[in-house]
């Protein structure tokens, strides 16, 4: 009875990092939006150092982003497939195919149009699915705990 | 077949918990931590440090001072002997004649 005890306080502690992360605030899917609707529109700016500052800005956003995230709730989920809870496994799948799909789309935009409109795109995509995605992963998130 | 081993460093309620945050984290704070676990910063410490010894987890400290924090992270090691540990609670509970040997 105690090690049952014990694999329930095992699962319980795993799911910690998750739920912390699950409290992320969403305005980070716009403040995300708005960076690469940036990095996209700057494609359409001459010369070629600019839109490539733009990139090196986004990628710094980006990581500074993340580093802000996790100081702020103090740790950071594994994204070692193996060691994530099956159904958050998933999620993870969901959020690489939206994204790989987001991608071909915003590329065949801007192919299609122009950098800016394809920056657009992205950048309401990003805002609107981010934060869809982001409710998506707090329920699932909580829905494991309440299954403890 | 062999026994099911428990891991003795593992097993304490208090560091199986801070191994079970760990092993799921890529790195976790002192402060989510004790919060999460429950308890005193002068028990996690020590906790931590007795898992430090036994080359579980690596402890990383930013800058000393105002804002500095104390970062753990799980090993290799720590990791493979969590998930003998966990593997043997499992098989344990499998077999529950085994608990009363």
């Amino acid at each position: 009875m105690e090690s049952t005890h014990e694999l329930d306080e095992i699962r319980k502690a795993q799911l910690a990092p998750y739920e912390a992360s699950a409290t992320d605030p969403l305005w980070i899917w716009p403040l995300i939006g708005v960076l690469a609707f940036a990095q996209f529109a700057a494609w359409e700016i001459e010369p070629i150092a600019i839109p490539i500052a733009m990139l090196v800005l986004y990628c710094l956003g980006l990581g500074a982003l993340v580093g802000f995230m996790t100081k702020r709730r103090g740790v950071q989920p594994t994204m070692r497939i193996n060691e994530m809870p099956a159904p958050l496994r998933r999620e993870l799948f969901i959020f690489w195919a939206l994204s790989t799909l987001g991608s071909g789309a915003v590329v065949l935009v801007a192919m299609t149009t122009n950098f800016v409109f394809a920056g657009l795109v992205a950048g309401v995509g990003i805002a609107t699915l981010g934060a869809w995605y982001h409710r998506r992963y707090r329920d699932r998130v909580g829905e494991l705990v309440a299954e403890l | 077949m062999s026994e099911p081993e428990l891991d003795p460093v593992i097993h304490a309620p208090k560091r199986l918990k801070a191994m079970a945050i760990l092993v799921a984290s890529d790195s976790a704070e002192f402060r989510f931590l004790r919060e999460s676990i429950g308890i005193r910063d002068a028990d996690l410490s020590k906790q931590m440090s007795t898992l430090e010894e036994a080359g579980y987890i690596t402890i990383r400290k930013t800058k000393p001072g105002r804002g500095s924090s104390t970062w753990y992270k799980v090993t290799k090691k720590g990791r493979s002997a969590f998930t003998r540990h966990s593997d043997a609670l499992r098989e344990l509970l499998s077999e529950p004649n085994k608990l009363q040997t």
